[in-house]
Order: structure tokens, then sequence, then C-alpha cells
């Protein structure tokens, strides 16, 4: 299996923050939207969106916005979001050098 | 419920693969694993049709014993069961259903959070054995520097060291291994390579590996027996005053010192027994470094070594002319009587003296529980009997 890291965002890391981008949302929410965006092609286990969600709430990229009972919701943040757009163009950069290439 | 059954866990609790695969194919045979404990050797299980029961291990953050309301909610949201945490260390869910999705679907991910659990393992691993090791080496320290008779048990033969050896090589051969399972399950994600979850055992390699753990069991409670049996010994014989004799007590000395009482400890050391005289020093008596320094001022306390109920008087008075070291003071061509005095005792206010004996002797004189002393002076009585025959 090959690797999918895009710098240091894994292509899981890079979907949760695209999902973010639609508002608030709690972990199954965001599960569900990918899987949907995605049609089936990249579905987040449990294990790996709880890694996740950690990972980004440590970094501040994300922050917690309500507890209710065990569901937790987040929205993405001011660092979080220039992230993206900085993995983001990374990638349009990518592409964009590939076509020049002809593919 | 259906009827339920306890399995005995054939891996050791950093075996990952193994141990899901295991857990996993136990649904085939109709048993569906209900509930794992904290001790990782036990795993309760359901009788039910054969069926597909996928099991998977989540690695707990530090200090954690059940898994956080988030990472349930997620399980839960996603059709895992949570069934326990397994040895304190992983978080086990279980599924019946094929659709559910796998917990770790981001194999980089993966391999960071056995990461974590690796550096747990190693701290773990390092620490237990530098305590360890550093307490092995004070013991001996200690004996060979000190002699102190509670931790004699190592001078008690060379079958016994070896017992002591290979438990403690056996345990740490088990650390080792642990360390590696995780450490090669942490190498194969990092490659990028997926879990080995499909494994099947060999009825014979699940018994030989059951069989390894109840040893390993078996020998660790073992040793604990055999530590705590060695310095915890609860036969200690107290020999009443006045069946010492005349031994000049301190208030002789001393006219404001108490008596103190005479204490035979049993030893199962096969060649000697230890006689420890506790000295109650009276407050105004002061211990000076002096004192220390001349073990002489001591010694008198304990000039004339016997054991009447023996009806063998084992020393000559022992004066600083005839013990000017403190060391070998008296010889019958068959015992050996040493009077230590060293520091440690001397602050302890205690004052030993070890009656070695020779081989030939040692079945004699060995202390059985609170046997009366009499039964050794008849022991000797035969003994002597025979030699002069």
């Amino acid at each position: 299996m090959p690797k999918k890291m895009l710098d240091n965002l894994t292509e899981s890391m890079f979907y949760v923050l695209l999902a973010f981008r639609r508002g608030e949302m709690c972990g199954t929410d965001i599960s569900e939207h990918i899987r949907n965006l995605t049609q089936e092609r990249v579905i987040l286990g449990p294990g790996t969106l709880y890694t996740i969600l950690g990972k980004f709430e440590n970094e501040g990229l994300i922050e917690e916005t309500e507890v209710s009972g065990r569901k937790r919701t987040y929205k993405i943040t001011p660092h979080g979001q220039s992230l993206f757009e900085e993995e983001l163009t990374r990638l349009k950069t990518c592409v964009a050098d590939a076509v020049k290439e002809g593919f | 419920m259906g009827k339920t059954c306890y399995q005995l866990v054939p891996f050791e609790l950093y075996e990952v693969e193994n141990l899901e695969s295991w857990l996993s194919s136990l649904s085939e045979r109709g048993l569906i694993p209900i509930r794992v404990y904290h001790s990782p050797l036990l795993v309760k299980c359901e009788k039910s049709q054969p069926g597909v029961c996928r099991v998977r291990l989540e690695p707990a953050g530090k200090h954690e014993e059940d898994p956080p309301d988030a990472l349930c909610e997620l399980y839960e949201a996603a059709g895992w069961e949570y069934i326990g945490t397994f040895g304190r260390m992983f978080h086990t869910f279980r599924t019946l259903d094929s659709a559910a999705p796998e917990p770790h679907s981001d194999p980089d991910l993966y391999a960071q959070v056995i990461r974590r659990t690796t550096h747990r393992v190693i701290r773990e691993f390092i620490l237990s054995n530098t305590l360890f090791f550093g307490l092995l080496t004070l013991i001996l320290v200690l004996t060979f520097s000190f002699e102190h008779p509670l931790l004699s048990f190592l001078e008690s033969g060379f079958w016994r060291v070896l017992y002591v050896a290979i438990l403690v090589l056996l345990g740490f051969l088990v650390e080792l291994r642990q360390l590696c399972s995780v450490l090669s399950f942490r190498h194969r994600l990092k490659k990028g390579l997926p879990p080995r979850r499909n494994q099947h055992f060999s009825i014979w390699k699940l018994t030989l590996r059951r069989i390894a753990t109840c040893l390993v069991i078996l020998l660790s409670i073992s040793w604990y027996i055999f530590l705590f049996a060695s310095i915890g010994r609860s036969d200690t014989h107290t020999i009443a005053q006045d069946e010492v004799l005349p031994f000049p007590l301190l208030s002789t000395l001393s006219p404001e010192a108490q008596p103190g009482g005479f204490y035979m400890n049993g030893s199962d050391f096969a060649n000697y027994v230890s006689i420890t005289r506790d000295i109650i020093v009276p407050l105004s008596y002061d211990l000076t470094q002096s004192d220390m320094d001349a073990d002489i001022e001591l010694n008198v306390d304990c000039y004339l070594c016997s054991i009447p109920a023996l009806n063998i008087q084992l020393a000559q008075e022992l004066t600083p002319e005839s013990a000017p070291e403190g060391e070998l003071l008296w010889s019958n061509g068959e015992f050996y009587i040493r009077y230590y005095t060293t520091p440690a005792t001397y602050n302890a206010g205690t004052v030993q003296c070890l009656i070695l004996c020779t081989a030939q002797r040692a079945a004699f004189i060995r202390y059985q529980g609170k046997a009366d002393l009499r039964q050794y002076a008849a022991a000797f009585a035969g003994l002597e009997e025979k030699e002069s025959l």
C-alpha cells in the first residue's frame, strides 16, 4: 500500500479539515460527510478519526465548541483554515505541474 | 445471553496482531468475546453459533483505564462495541457487523498511535529493569559487603542461585520479547503494510503458548513465595532468658540497662543458624563514635556464646585479645563462630552471632519451625556416640 502523506497532512487529515469548511461538526458527521463526498473511496475508521481530532485539537487547528453527552462538536480555527489553504495551494500546484507535462 | 466460558489468552500483551487474530478467530469456533480484563490472562466468551466477529485493540492513553467518551461514541457510531480494556493497555472493541469500517483506516496515523505505545513499552522496560537490576545489585552488595543475614538466601547454594537466575532471565526475556513484538508491529506499519489480522494458529501452537503462559505465572508466584519466605521468616523461636547460660547481661555492666531477649532465627540455609540478641540500651547510655570505632566495648555484651539447651558451649570467652579483628573467634574442629559487630547492627542495637557449622553437622543443627532446641542436643549426642564408636 503506497503512503498518502501530503506534507504534514495525510489524505484522511486533509479530508477532515475539508469537512470543517462546512461549519461545526461532530465526529460522526465528519465521517459521514467524507464517505459521501468521496463516494466511499475514503472511509474514516473511528480510531483514525479520534486520533486526527485529538491531534488537530492539540495543534490548535480545530477547537471544541459543544459537548452534549458523549458527543463533541468542533469548529476549524483560523490557524487550521490557513493550513488547509496552504495545503490546497500546494496540491493545486502539483496538479498544474502534471498538466504542464501533458497528463 | 447464552452460556459463557473463559479462554486462557495464549499471547502476550503487546502481540497486537496475534491477539487481534486470535480473538477474532474465536467466533469461528462459536465463541464470541464479550469481556476482556485489566489482567491480560483471560477473556470471557459467549457460546453461540459460529460466525464472524472482528476484535480490535485501540492503544490506551497514559493512565487511561477506561476509554474516553468521545472514543466510545465514534466506535459505537461506526458499529463497534467496547468489551473492556485489555491489560490496562488496549481498549478492546468488537463488531459482528461485516460492514463496519476498520477502526484504523490510515496506516500512517495508526503507526503514530502505535509509536506512542512503543514509547510507553520502552519506558516501562527501562524503568522496570533499572529498578530490578538496581535492587538486585543492592542485595548483592549488602549480602557480600555486610553479610546481612536477611538476604543471605543468596548464599544458600548453587541450585537456589541458579533458580533465581533463571527466573530473572525469564522475566527479562519475556519483557524483551514484548518489546520486540511491538517494535516489529510498528515497523510494519511504518513501511505502509497492513496489519496481519487473519493469521491462523494451530492447536499445538496455541497449547504450547498457553503452557508457557502458565509456566511463567507459576514461576512468578514461586519467586514471590521464595522471596518472602526467605526474608520474612515467621518461625522465630524465643529462647527464655533463663535458658541461657551466664551471659553477663548488659544490666550487670551498666546498671540502667534493661536485659535484652535472645532470639533464634530458624534458617533453611543448610549450614548455619543465626542467633540474634537484642540489646536494649538505656537512654542514658550514649553511643558515641568512639564506641563504634572500638568494637571491643560492645563485644563485652556477648563474650560468652553458648546454647545451654544443647549443653554445648560454643564459644570461649571472647576478649579483645582473642578476637582482635572481631572475625573468626573460636574453632573446635567442627564449629566456627563469627561475631559481627557492624556499624549497622550497632546502630540498631543488635548483636548477632552467626554459628556456622560444617556440612557434616548441618543436618543436625538445621532449625525447624518451633521445635525444642533440646532435640538438637539429642541429635548431637547421638552423633557423638556414633563418631566415638
